[in-house]
């Protein structure tokens, strides 16, 4: 899937007055890897996307594309399309016109031009959406036209901008898997912007997350969600319960650590996790709700009890919130509801036992 | 039928006596003008002796009319396409909300239109005496680009407004440049702006009596012929007949204008709403 580095981004930097938008961004990806630009709106992911595109110039570094220097390059020099947030379909021209709008600068032939037009809305499905203009296209198809406009330029990178943010939830997660399939299929690379942390995880071969210019971390979808590397991606990805501990002891891979609200803890050492711990030093504790397990009766491994405070029925699944000693938020629990429920439900105000594995403990290093 | 259905009656009645005279105040003044082109008679005066179409035929035989009427069609054309292209490139940077000093720059760009023309028309025969420019049709177009870009640049901003320039961005990612960028996507999406904008100026140019009296040096136009004609009473009617027909024209154009902006808005690109 990723073969070296076929988009290499070194130590970029754009400042918009007084503010860092790109702050020494340096990263790489690879030839046909779907990337994503995760972070809430102002941490420059979208300033990043506009200068791979050119539609920015970065004050500092540079940006290579299958090793060319593509740094000060305009847009319509790079092998790169995009895919607006507005979708930007010309509201002057035709479906048909506005996918081949790209071609006539090229020079492509035009009985070459209509074959792959034609090819174009084939692979939209929109084979009779021709003639149709602009304003006569629902989100979706408006979306789909953005996309076949640029795909058609056959380009080497195709970039988009929160491609999906305009749509309703429903059609969302249906363009999710047409666009993976669509990835996999033509086999480009796409670099893609988002602030939906969950669609970054469905989609992405790797997601860089962002916040104030940096990159906090880079990983696939499963590491970033599993391990993730700071308070920041943690919080930022899904849900996720945090405990102020100190290490206790380190012995056999192993670490003890002391807090004040999960007790003495046993967790051990992974290769994924945060570097170097001393001894006496804090370190923060993390553990997402749907690995802690609620119970009445004391369970057999480690476990800490508290009162239920809220409870919420979602569905496929059950959130809970918890008071435990020693913890200043409550704690959330997940479960799914993947078996009819047997007993009485757990009702707020009943002293519960919260219990959980040892691997699923991730390690941060603390504020 | 009772008394608070009377008085909302009454009130009805009034406010249409109210419209009535509204309107009368307007066009009446404007309605004599064609009515007395068609009277047979020197004097303007009621009642109306009978109906003629002779002025209008002396009207079209007069050489130095023609004249005049050609230079004031020579100079609007040249000044509308002048001012609308200047307020093309002006709107287009305008409209850029980026742009710094923006709102500062708007203001100084309609500032001409509260300068009393007379002392315009004054400032400019004094620039162009001293920079040694001859009087001349030239300098009467130069004065009227200088009235028209402001509404130029009105009608443009206007249409500019809400303009999508993710549009212009996607036209250079599909490889476009600049020039053809704007050959292909914005001059298409401003066409019905431009065009109106055109009508308008060409208005503006032709009605100015105050800036081509004081630059036209021995090249009259049509107003200023005009208002020449008026010392000699026997030309009256026929200058009633002109004004006729110029007012015709021009409401003509003015509804055409008005017509084609209407239009325009109608599929003007806007930026969509985001539900983000």
């Amino acid at each position: 899937m990723e073969s070296g580095d076929f988009i290499r981004i070194e130590a970029v930097s754009k400042r918009y007055g007084a503010t860092l938008a790109v702050d020494q961004v340096s990263l790489s990806i690879g030839r046909g890897e779907f990337f994503s630009l995760l972070g809430p709106s102002g941490c420059g992911k979208t300033t990043l996307l506009r200068m791979i595109g050119g539609f920015t110039l970065p004050d500092e570094g540079s940006i290579l594309l299958d090793g060319e220097d593509v740094t000060e390059l305009p847009p319509n020099k790079r092998p790169t399309n995009m895919v607006f947030q507005s979708y930007a379909i010309f509201p002057h021209l035709n479906v048909r016109d506005n996918i081949g709008y790209g071609l006539r600068s090229e020079g492509v032939a035009p009985a070459e031009r209509d074959a792959r037009v034609a090819e174009a809305l084939a692979m939209i499905k929109l084979e009779n959406y021709g003639e149709r203009r602009a304003h006569q296209l629902s989100g979706g198809e408006r979306q789909r036209v953005a996309l076949a406009r640029a795909l058609v330029k056959r380009p080497k990178v195709l970039l988009l901008d929160e491609p999906l943010g305009a749509l309703d939830k429903r059609l969302r997660e249906a363009m999710q898997i047409e666009l993976r399939e669509l990835q996999r299929e033509v086999g480009i690379s796409f670099v893609f912007v988002t602030h939906d942390q969950e669609e970054a995880l469905s989609m992405s071969d790797r997601i860089a997350v962002m916040e104030k210019g940096r990159i906090l971390q880079i990983a696939d979808p499963k590491t970033l969600y599993e391990a993730p590397n700071s308070r920041a991606v943690a919080g930022f990805i899904g849900t996720m319960n945090f405990f102020d501990g100190r290490v206790a002891a380190i012995a056999n891979g192993t670490l003890r650590i002391d807090t004040p609200a999960l007790g003495t803890l046993e967790v051990p050492l992974r290769a994924s996790g945060v570097g170097s711990y001393d001894l006496g030093k804090p370190v923060l504790v993390a553990i997402r709700p749907e690995k802690l397990s609620l119970s009445r009766e004391a369970p057999s491994g480690p476990s800490v009890r508290g009162r239920l405070t809220a409870a919420a029925y979602l569905g496929d699944r059950q959130q809970f919130q918890l008071a435990v000693e020693g913890s200043r938020v409550p704690v959330a629990v997940a479960a799914q509801n993947a078996r009819p429920e047997s007993g009485a439900p757990f009702a707020p105000g009943e002293n519960l036992h919260v219990s959980w594995s040892p691997e699923a403990l991730v390690l941060l290093p603390p504020d | 039928m009772s008394a608070r259905s009377i008085s909302r009656h009454r009130r009805g009645t009034g406010l249409f006596v109210y419209a009535v005279l509204y309107l009368a105040f307007l066009y009446v003044p404007v309605a004599l003008l064609p009515l007395f082109s068609f009277n047979d008679s020197l004097f303007i005066a009621f009642p109306l002796s009978g109906f003629t179409t002779k002025w209008y035929a002396e009207m079209a035989a007069d050489q130095a009319m023609h004249t005049a009427l050609l230079n004031t069609l020579r100079v609007g054309v040249v000044a509308s396409l002048a001012s609308t292209v200047l307020g093309l490139l002006a709107a287009k940077a305008l409209s850029h909300g980026a742009l710094p000093g923006r709102s500062l720059l708007l203001s100084f760009a309609s500032l001409p239109l509260f300068i009393p023309e007379i002392v315009l028309g004054i400032a400019l025969l004094m620039l162009m005496t001293g920079l040694g420019i001859p009087l001349s049709l030239m300098s009467v177009i130069i004065g009227h680009v200088l009235i028209c870009l402001p509404f130029a640049i009105a009608v443009l901003m206007a249409r500019f407004e809400g303009f999508d320039f993710s549009l212009e961005e996607a036209s250079r990612d599909l490889g476009e440049d600049g020039w053809m960028t704007f050959w292909r996507v914005t001059f298409p999406l401003v066409l019905p702006g431009i065009v109106s904008s055109l009508l308008l100026t060409f208005i503006v140019s032709f009605d100015d009596f105050m800036i081509a009296f004081f630059l036209c040096g021995t090249d009259t136009t049509l107003p200023v012929y005009i208002f020449g004609e008026l010392r000699f009473p026997y030309k009256l009617p026929g200058v009633l007949a002109l004004g006729a027909t110029i007012l015709i024209v021009s409401a003509a154009l003015v509804l055409l204008a008005e017509w084609l902006r209407r239009l325009g808005a109608e599929d003007a690109p806007r930026v969509p709403v985001l539900a983000a």
